[in-house]
């Protein structure tokens, strides 16, 4: 750019002006002795002339005075117009110096400009733009003029040391003429001439000195008040520039770590595996994740934009029902300014299975108070309840297979003892009551043994699970072999055994002892439930899901109502004599094996058993 | 042994019924039986009257079975020991094998069982076995 400082006003016009004043004042002179000398000539000749001599001094005298005074004005005007013209060309330099400065957003074009305007309107030829570190207590070199690379590279000055460290400081400019020759100028300037003048100008912005540029030339010159004060102008529109990129900089590196943490929290939210639902004041959905989608079967377009009370309860087969559950949460929490944490709610899935949701719900709080939507993070834990549930029952089973440990132990212990003694007594002398009293004492002692036993049966059921302890037998022919050894030992007259097994079943996660226990019993209990005619009914699949599902139905007494939550208690029976431990095996085994099981019982109907058996 | 060349058999149980079915079918046997209610008493007893053999069942007060064969056979290594016991589960049976207990035996047994497992222990005295 060329800018330079304006023009100064020469000896040589302030000469032309004197010489024209000068002639004004010698033709005035001029005038008045012509007039006077026509005055007295004609004075003497006739009185009426006198008025035309005074008369022609009027006019000379008008004449001239308009004269000198027209030459004023316009020596005035050219002043003026050049004081304007000195400030236009000031004013020009400024509006440049600032277009330069300010069209740039980048700290290293801009430290360019600078010295650029630096150099030119002081015209030097070396120049430096000094930054301060972040802790301000040094200068580093950033950009330069006119230097060879080595001289300057990476060089940093402390803050208040030195010429260009007191400028930093203090904020007042120095200007030095005449310097000494550098004696190391060959090494430090590309032109080997050390300087002469040299300007060190504050870059001042903010009240605080942003930086230091310094301007070197190798001619002497004298920089007048106006010069300075440009300058000091200058300095300050460059620094306002370097303010205005730093804050950019850091605006910029301020957006692209919204941008970046945006990214990372929208993404965050989008894979978590929680649903998240977000409405507006006006109860639109804005926001839908990918995990919202899978848990109520609603894709992202279908909800997203709309109002929530679109959505009604029952519409389309129910294909709502997961996401209108949560209306009422999320209206509340934003009408009424309430967070909920940790909530269950249990919900009827289109396909009729009710499950249990997990929740937390909160309102969006605008920074200046008030609510701008309010949002539902929520989760399907149907699987984890049911998995709680099952180790409650594992947990309950185990310490109850201790107790009935010991309770199996402390009284077997004295049966034992009692039938032995028995035995001794009956080997001794009695009367036929004796004998009798003897033979029922060991009736009942009998009795108690055989309720001990199955107990301990309970408690031993198996419960290793490992490649050892599996079957490698299809399920329908060890299904098959149970069945027939089963029905050939409790021969039940009339009874109809249906199996409809399907072929070639795989090999299911169970030991030949554990089908045995899960299998007698489950038979046992359908014969028990079995008048005459009864039809026993032994079903067997492959599931699409890992597991084998078999079915055992009778067409028997059914459970009652009230009993069926007791069915898997240890020691709840509903016949007499049973020991109501039974279904409490089955389930354990199953529970052991990560099967499942359920029951499905008619009074009078019937009963079927559902398990599930994971394929091995 | 006692003066008439019997083999002292000590019965360790908390159950009076049980000691005094075991000593009849075990007195029918040849043995002088001994009876001690517990495991204390038990190692006080085999100290006095050194028994041949220690029947003993697992689940006692104070000092059960186990505990009581790790401290006979580090006290009186040459005393043979069985243990009964009326439940126990596989690792209670295995720790009392790894403790060097000679025989086990589980309630209820028959006086015929429980005379030929002494015996067969009782075969063993002397025999270095």
């Amino acid at each position: 750019m060329g800018v330079e400082l304006p023009p100064k006003t020469t000896m040589q016009e302030k000469d032309s002006k004197r010489r024209g004043s000068l002639f004004i004042l010698a033709l005035l002179a001029v005038g008045i002795l012509l007039g006077g000398m026509i005055f007295f000539a004609n004075a003497l000749r006739d009185f009426r002339y006198i008025i035309d001599g005074v008369l022609v001094i009027l006019v000379l005298f008008i004449s001239a005075f308009l004269f000198v005074d027209r030459r004023r004005y316009r020596s005035r005007n050219l002043s003026l117009i050049q004081e304007f013209t000195d400030l236009n060309i000031r004013f020009s330099v400024l509006a440049d110096t600032v277009s330069a400065v300010s069209s740039t957003l980048d700290l290293e074009v801009l430290q360019e400009k600078i010295l650029d305007v630096m150099l030119g309107l002081t015209h030097s030829s070396i120049g430096t733009v000094l930054l301060p570190d972040e802790d301000r207590q040094s200068l580093r070199v950033m950009a330069s003029r006119g230097f060879k690379p080595h001289a300057v590279e990476g060089l940093s000055i402390p803050a208040g040391k030195g010429t260009i460290g007191k400028v930093f400081a203090t904020g007042k400019l120095a200007v030095r003429n005449n310097l000494p020759p550098d004696p190391r100028a060959a090494e430090t300037y590309l032109d080997g001439h050390s300087p002469r003048t040299q300007v060190i100008m504050p870059l001042k912005a903010k009240g605080e000195v942003q930086g230091v540029t310094i301007a070197a030339s190798t001619q002497n010159y004298a920089y007048t008040q106006d010069d300075i004060d440009l300058l000091y102008s200058l300095c300050h529109e460059m620094a306002v520039a370097i303010v205005n990129v730093e804050l950019y900089q850091k605006s910029q590196r301020t957006l692209e770590w919204l941008s970046e943490t945006q990214e990372y929290t929208s993404g965050f939210i989008e894979e978590m595996l929680a649903g998240v639902a977000v409405i507006n004041a006006e109860g639109e959905v804005i926001y839908f994740n990918r995990e919202a989608a899978a848990l109520t079967g609603l894709k992202p377009e279908e909800v997203l934009g709309l109002n929530i009370d679109l959505f009604e309860r029952g519409g389309e087969g129910g294909r709502y029902d997961v996401l209108t559950a949560f209306k009422p949460i999320l209206h509340g929490c934003f009408k009424e300014d309430m967070v909920l944490t940790r909530r269950e709610t249990l919900i009827n899935k289109p396909d009729g299975r009710q499950a249990t949701f997990s929740y937390n719900a909160f309102p969006l709080h605008r920074k200046k108070g008030g609510n701008v939507g309010s949002a539902v993070v929520f989760m399907d834990v149907t699987a984890l309840k049911e998995m709680e549930a099952r180790l409650r029952q594992q947990d309950h089973l185990s310490i109850l297979g201790q107790m009935s440990a010991k309770i199996a132990h402390e009284v077997k212990n004295p049966l034992f003892a009692i039938l032995g003694l028995l035995d001794e007594l009956e080997k001794a002398e009695m009367g036929e009551e004796q004998t009798r009293l003897v033979e029922l004492i060991r009736e009942e002692a009998a009795l108690c043994s055989e309720w001990i036993s199955g107990m301990l049966t309970f408690v031993r059921a198996p419960v290793q699970v490992g490649p050892d302890c599996m079957t490698r037998q299809s399920l329908g022919d060890v299904l098959h072999q149970l069945l027939n050894d089963f029905i050939g030992q409790n021969a039940v007259n009339g009874l109809k055994v249906v199996e409809d097994l399907e072929a070639n079943l795989p090999p299911v996660r169970a030991s030949a002892d554990q089908f045995r226990h899960i299998f007698s019993n489950l038979l046992e209990n359908a014969l028990n439930a079995m008048a005459e005619n009864g039809v026993l009914t032994v079903r067997a699949h492959a599931g699409d899901n890992g597991y084998c599902e078999v079915r055992v139905e009778d067409n028997g007494s059914g459970i009652p109502e009230e009993a069926l939550p007791h069915i898997y208690d240890p020691f709840f029976t509903t016949t007499d004599g049973g020991t109501g431990l039974g279904l409490s095996i089955v389930q354990k085994i199953m529970l052991d094996i990560g099967g499942k099981i359920d029951v499905v019982s008619q009074k009078n109907m019937g009963t079927t058993v559902v398990l599930k058996l994971p394929i091995g | 042994m006692d003066v008439q060349g019997r083999k002292k058999l000590l019965i360790v149980d908390d159950n009076e019924g049980v000691r005094h079915l075991v000593s009849r079918w075990l007195e029918r046997s040849g043995f002088q039986v001994l009876e001690a209610r517990d495991g204390k008493e038990a190692v006080e007893v085999t100290a006095r009257e050194r028994p041949e053999i220690v029947l003993a069942d697992i689940r006692m007060p104070k000092i059960d079975g186990i505990e009581l064969a790790r401290t006979l056979k580090r006290e009186h290594p040459e005393t043979k020991i069985i243990l009964m016991t009326a439940y126990s589960s596989p690792l209670t049976i295995s720790r009392a094998r790894k403790e060097g207990v000679d025989d086990y035996l589980e309630k209820p047994f028959t006086q015929d069982q429980v005379q030929r497992a002494v015996a067969k222990i009782a075969g063993r005295i002397g025999t270095g076995g």
